[in-house]
């Protein structure tokens, strides 16, 4: 081997073996294999549209969850203020948490914007593999006039002019006046459950009352709360002169935006003389 | 004149030229590696803060590719099977008995059975859904406290392993609760450095405690057996059958201890493999995780060796071996095996047995106790009644009594039905008996306790079964029976809401409310407020008191901020997990439903970011949640927390 043309093949060659174990060894002597880099995680507030990144955590890192936000997203203890939670993609966390382990947990801002999604998924077929999880429940919030900014919380308002269903239920179809004897005295008193349903919380029982019409003219009685949304119901005179007559159970609850819906039921109230006790 | 010829290159240096600029570039590519160690190493001398220094990136518009959802798995619980997730139990043909309706039943193959007023005997149509009342939060600055954690919480070496990340990576950051979980409500994670996209994982393999095949599963666990029974010729709500639920394709192995101190030999359960093929399909197809039934039918003649009045008691051990790992559990369960007798109406006399507590569509655990009898159409007129058999109607009707026995509530119409409604299943049937082709009317049902009631609640399940016609006026008892009954118990609940922080304007309120996660209201909700005087709020905390089974599904508390103009901003949501397992100290694998939990503290300092917000007044709100979850000490063996304890059918004087 000699000549001008060897020399350079000879330098060249040196050159590329130089560069493959410059390669080789930058290839294999490391031990960081790819996609284990410290990628960044952005962490936010509150995941709602319009977020921006508050801060950083990175692979590997360990941090601490206090709550999921649907199937989406982990809230965790902000690394730079434990008690503010922060939430990141529920997929960039490796956890052996159950769904018993962690509360939904629903920030302001996503509360106003789930209210949508709610909306939509009641005219939506979930598939199978969402049909599993539950959707955050949304408090709707109450009727305010300066709150217009707010486009989704106004809207729910706004849309929610349906008074609340309002039912009346009792214990029994019937009471007696009040009464000494047996087996009447057993049944003089009518336990009464109102229950107040609409999607727009609070809601809240106003009123409940009973009327009837007697030989004195129309009568009413109030109720006695015993506990929670039962009433207890006594009617101690003016009651029929003989036999039965309807009495009318009606109440009212309202809702979250203020509206107010009106229940009734009618129980009979009996002479307890017409049925074998003595008055 | 000669030309010189050019020297040759040495073979020397042809060799070993390339090799030592080989050896250079390795040498310099070395030094320039990708080498995680050093930075490792430089990281972990840092302090812990964590390197937020990027901010203000948008949200991802496009979550579904950028932030794909991923659910954690189902919580545990033995105790409480979802029968929707039960691959192959057919609830088809159940009738719905409200609450005080009796059950006029067909005597004819091919009637229906249909839900009367028991009075009138009217058909009635079905309430309204059940609604719990609601209760009035506490107000008090001072939640109660929390009880410390007894002593069978998860052993060490049964404790769930922390998920780890990428072990190439040491982590930057290490949240403070990791020195000592315990201290902090909530769970360990590990950031990924790449989305998780193998799909949801799968949960751990979970076995149910032991159930008698009798307490409505009489008829999959016939299907699952394929009549291939000790003693075929009893019918499958008779026979001793076994059976549980697992979460996964499994061989399970049955072994156990009877009342009297026995051992039961070891016996293998039985599944349907296509039960499995339909649990794959689920899996692979739509990622539901269902269960699969697993039976076993013990011979008649060994049951009834350990049995007294017909009732058996084991304690029963199950192991689960699937692909993914290994599972036990022990309960205690109760086997009805027919007695020998010359009963005139029922060909199967009728059985009280626990269902535990069933999860019904509005989302309520409600206490259920199951009733199954057969009787004989031809023996339900009495002799000398003078019933008509052309019009004959036989009515069921059935309570759950508190405050009188079976004959107060059948005769005297004492004490108070505490039944909030019932299901049932009716079926006509043709049976060879001795040597005679009889019509048989087979009766199933699950009578739901009102479940607002307190854990442990207790009475008489009574059952009169009575016969009319068109004619008579006055029905005829045919049978009154009945027994003690004693309901599962279920945890309390005081979840509390404290406004903490100090600087949240006197003029600004924060309301707080609790519902179920169906809307259902838990407590009215309360006001709190940093205000001085009393009247213009309320205190800084609120406290509502709930029981596990009317919210199963969790609690919703709902926080909303009101500044002094009565503007209402949302805070936060949070839908708080309950756990409806019980507390047994002696059972051996109860930190798998970790029924023992006493609750937790939780602060939030939440900010209030919402675009309605341009005041600038309040930045946050601090707010701390705080459950105290009071399971009293039960027992597994004597005295089951999670099952009904019900004593021996009495009849009943009419």
């Amino acid at each position: 081997m000699s000549g001008l043309g060897a020399r350079v093949a000879l330098v060249v060659v040196s050159f590329v073996a130089a560069g493959a174990g410059w390669f080789g060894a930058r290839q294999f002597g490391g031990d960081a294999t790819p996609g284990t880099a410290l990628a960044a995680v952005d962490l936010y507030h509150c995941p709602a549209d319009g977020s921006r990144s508050v801060g950083q955590v990175h692979a590997g890192d360990e941090v601490w969850l206090i709550g999921v936000t649907d199937d989406r997203w982990a809230v965790i203890r902000n690394p730079d203020n434990p008690d503010r939670p922060a939430w990141l993609p529920l997929a960039l966390v490796a956890t052996a948490a159950s769904a018993g382990d962690l509360p939904q947990l629903t920030c302001g801002q996503a509360v106003a914007t789930a209210t949508t999604t709610l909306t939509v998924t009641t005219t939506t077929t979930p598939t199978s593999a969402s049909a599993s999880t539950s959707s955050p429940v949304v408090l709707a919030t109450s009727t305010s006039t300066s709150s217009t900014s707010t486009s989704t919380t106004s809207t729910t308002i706004a849309t929610d002019t349906v008074p609340p269903t309002v039912t009346v239920t009792t214990d029994r179809a019937y009471l007696y006046v009040r009464s000494e004897s047996a087996p009447c005295s057993s049944e003089d008193s009518l336990e009464v459950a109102i229950v107040v349903a609409d999607p727009t919380v609070p809601l809240s029982i106003r009123s409940i009352v009973a009327t009837w019409n007697a030989p004195g003219g129309p009568q009413t009685a109030n109720l006695v709360p015993v506990g929670g949304n039962r009433f207890s119901l006594e009617v101690a005179a003016n009651g029929p002169a003989a036999g039965e007559t309807p009495l009318t159970l009606t109440a009212t609850g309202s809702d979250g935006a203020g509206n107010v819906g009106t229940g009734q039921t009618v129980v009979s109230l009996r002479n307890p003389g017409s049925f074998g006790c003595a008055g | 004149m000669s030309r010189s010829r050019p020297r040759r290159i040495p073979v020397a240096i042809i060799i070993g030229a390339p090799a030592v600029m080989l050896l250079v570039g390795g040498t310099v590519g070395w030094f320039m590696r990708d080498d995680a160690s050093s930075e490792r190493v430089s990281k972990a001398t840092r302090s812990n803060s964590p390197i937020a220094t990027v901010v203000g990136a948008p949200l991802p518009t496009a979550l579904d590719s950028m932030v794909p959802q991923r659910p954690l798995p189902p919580a545990a619980n033995p105790a409480v099977i979802d029968p929707a997730s039960i691959i192959g139990l057919d609830t088809a043909g159940v009738i719905e008995v409200p609450a005080a309706a009796a059950l006029d039943l067909p005597l004819a193959p091919g009637g229906s059975a249909t839900p009367v007023d028991p009075v009138t005997r009217e058909a009635v149509q079905p309430t309204s859904p059940y609604a719990p009342s609601i209760g009035e939060p506490i107000l008090s600055d001072t939640p109660p406290e929390i009880a410390s954690p007894p002593s069978t919480l998860a052993p060490k070496d049964r404790t769930v392993p922390v998920a780890s990340g990428p072990e190439v990576v040491e982590p930057n950051f290490t949240d403070a609760c990791m020195a000592d979980p315990s201290t902090c409500a909530g769970a360990p994670g590990v950031v990924r450095d790449a989305l998780a996209t193998d799909g949801p994982p799968l949960a751990a393999l979970q076995v149910s405690v032991p159930v008698a095949g009798a307490e409505g599963f009489a008829g999959l666990c016939d299907s699952v057996e394929a009549g291939v029974v000790p003693d075929p010729f009893l019918t499958p709500s008779t026979r001793p059958t076994i059976a549980v639920f697992v979460n996964q394709p499994s061989t399970l192995a049955l072994t156990g201890t009877w009342a009297d101190g026995t051992a039961l030999a070891k016996t293998t359960m039985i599944t349907l493999s296509a039960h499995d093929a339909e649990w794959k399909r689920a899996w692979d197809d739509d990622h539901v995780q269902r269960n699969i039934i697993a039976c076993v039918t013990l011979p008649l003649d060994d049951v009834r060796a350990h049995a007294g009045g017909g009732i058996a008691e084991l304690r029963a051990d199950v192991v689960a071996i699937s692909a993914t790992g290994r599972a036990d559990v022990t309960g205690q369960l109760t086997l009805n095996v027919p007695i020998d007798g010359n009963d005139t109406l029922f060909a199967e006399r009728i059985t009280i047995t626990n269902r535990g507590e069933q999860l019904l569509a509005d989302g309520i655990l409600y206490p259920t106790v199951h009733v199954h009898y057969a009787f004989l159409d031809d023996g339900v007129i009495p002799a000398g009644s003078g019933l008509d058999p052309a019009t004959l109607h036989v009515y069921d009707e059935h309570a759950l009594v508190e405050g009188a026995d079976c004959s107060g509530w059948a005769v005297n119409q004492q004490g108070r039905d505490r039944t909030s409604s019932s299901s049932y299943t009716v079926v006509s049937e043709q049976r060879t008996i001795a040597g005679r082709s009889r019509t048989v009317t087979v009766v199933d049902g699950d009578v739901y306790l009102d479940p607002s009631l307190p854990g442990g609640w207790q009475g008489y399940f009574c059952m009169r079964l009575s016969a009319t016609d068109d004619e008579t006026t006055k029905a005829v008892t045919l049978a009154l029976r009945g027994a003690t009954v004693r309901s599962p118990r279920t945890a309390n609940y005081a979840v509390s809401v404290l406004l903490a922080g100090a600087d949240y304007p006197d003029d600004w309120q924060l309301r707080a409310s609790w519902t179920t996660t169906k809307g259902v209201v838990l407590c009215s909700s309360a006001l709190l407020s940093n205000a001085p005087v009393a009247g213009a709020g309320g205190a800084h905390g609120a406290t509502c008191d709930t029981i596990a089974r009317l919210a199963p599904a969790g609690i919703v508390v709902g926080i909303t901020a009101i500044d002094a103009a009565g503007v209402p901003l949302p805070v936060v949501s949070v839908r708080q997990p309950v756990n409806t397992a019980y507390c047994n100290p002696d059972d051996p694998f109860g930190f798998v439903g970790d029924g023992c939990n006493p609750g937790f503290t939780q602060p939030y300092d939440v900010p209030l970011t919402s675009p309605a917000i341009d005041n600038g007044d309040v930045e946050s709100v601090r707010v701390v949640l705080q459950v105290s979850r009071t399971a009293a000490a039960g027992a597994m063996w004597q005295d089951p927390s999670h099952v009904w304890k019900i004593g021996a059918i009495t009849a009943f004087a009419y």
